[in-house]
């Protein structure tokens, strides 16, 4: 964790630095919050098999040129299922009920690129990179096992930022997390998500 | 063209804090979702082990004595006694499950001997959890009227929640086979071959399709015992 909060404050300073350039006129920073669903895929798939409703990311990017920015997201991904069934392993077979839950933490240093023009719809594309703290966990019986994982990862993200009022923004994103294995476990899961931000 | 004025982003500001606050309060609701066992008989759990270097089809006899074991609290103060209601089924279902398999029961095993010898064993055991809840839970104490039943003496401390504290107490039972194998044995040490374990909690009915499952489950999940 401390780790984590270590990666997560150089990545807060080296952005704030990189603004200040000593223009009496702070470079606005553009704040968003969305949500998302998300779907399991690949080895993620084989041990919870969910498409989730329970997701919520919130992030801020700092423009670094006209069409670009870099920032931080910070989200919340929470799958479950209920399997019955048994599982083996080598000299091991265990039937029941089986709970299995995951919950990813994603906290990612991210860049963006748009297309377009400002004050009209753009298009974006991005890429996120940074660590993903997940908890797995699987009920069977009587009995709970929790593994808890950090892992490093990447987030390529495309998305439309539609401008709807005065002060607010609305955009659209679909990313791909990709968390690298880690204690023999490797997670990847797609979010669909749909945000209000400051205006950009 | 949009005009940004400092108080319109303010509440933009605002509006984003507020919807924040709620994705992360409903997000904080739902760590573990879903509504997971429903009845006591999803709480089973059937397991199976066995030495995965072990050649099966070598095996054509067994024998099992005509009891169950019951470990309880003259071997451990941990466990508790567990009736002998089910303890013919218990045999029964396990002999089937073998001539199921392929074995056959040598009925005079001192004389003839057999290939593998099955134990049938069951135990039971019991634990207890504290439970609790502090005042907090509730909305602790809060002005009323004073004593109840006595209004218009003001604002007074009203009741007070005490904390909740209690047990939750589980009793478990479990049947456990096992087979090993005699003509191996060294001393006393006997190499076990395949160990079936079902647990369960002693709670709710249907005890006697809960065993059979359970049993005729620990044979299902080991297709490399048949013949």
């Amino acid at each position: 964790m401390r780790n984590a909060i270590r990666t997560v404050a150089l990545a807060l300073f080296l952005v704030l630095a990189g603004r200040a350039d000593g223009n009496a006129q702070a470079q606005p920073w553009w704040w968003g919050f969305t949500y998302q669903t998300s779907l399991t895929t690949g080895e993620m798939k084989d041990f919870v098999d969910d498409f989730s409703w329970r997701n919520v990311g919130v992030e801020g990017r700092s423009k670094i040129g006209p069409n670009a920015t870099l920032g931080v997201f910070f989200g919340w991904n929470v799958f479950s299922d209920e399997v019955d069934g048994t599982i083996s392993f080598d000299g091991l077979d265990v039937s029941g009920y089986q709970s299995r839950w995951v919950n990813a933490f994603p906290m990612l240093v991210t860049g963006h690129y748009y297309l377009g023009e400002r004050g009209g719809p753009r298009t974006y594309i991005g890429l996120g990179a940074g660590t993903y703290w997940i908890r797995n966990r699987l009920a069977l019986g009587q009995t709970a096992v929790t593994i808890d994982h950090w892992h490093f990862g990447l987030a390529p993200e495309v998305g439309v930022l539609i401008p709807t009022q005065a002060y607010s923004d609305t955009y659209v994103s679909v990313k791909y997390n990709y968390a690298v294995k880690s204690g023999d476990m490797q997670r990847s899961y797609w979010t669909f998500g749909i945000g209000f931000a400051t205006p950009y | 063209m949009r005009i940004k004025g400092v108080a319109g982003l303010r509440g933009s500001v605002r509006g984003l804090g507020v919807l924040a606050g709620l994705g992360i309060l409903l997000a904080g609701a739902a760590c573990y979702p879903g509504d997971g066992p429903s009845n006591v008989q999803d709480l089973d759990v059937v397991l199976t082990l066995y030495d995965t270097d072990v050649d099966f089809s070598s095996f054509r006899t067994f024998a099992m004595p005509d009891s169950v074991v019951h470990i309880g609290s003259e071997q451990s103060e941990d466990l508790i006694d567990l009736p002998r209601t089910y303890d013919d089924l218990i045999l029964e279902l396990a002999a089937e499950n073998m001539a199921s398999a392929g074995f056959i029961r040598e009925p005079d095993p001192e004389a003839a001997g057999a290939d593998l010898i099955l134990l049938v064993g069951a135990l039971g055991s019991s634990k207890e959890y504290w439970v609790y809840q502090d005042w907090w839970y509730y909305w602790g104490w809060y002005p009323g009227w004073g004593y109840p039943g006595y209004p218009g003496y003001g604002p007074g401390w009203g009741w007070y929640y005490p904390p909740y504290v209690g047990t939750v107490k589980f009793e478990s039972g479990s049947i456990v086979l096992t087979l090993v194998d005699p003509n191996l044995a060294d001393g006393e040490d006997i190499p076990v071959v395949w160990t079936g374990v079902s647990r369960g909690l002693l709670e709710g009915g249907g005890a006697q399709g809960r065993i059979s499952y359970a049993i005729n489950q620990m044979f299902t999940q080991s297709p490399y015992l048949g013949r």
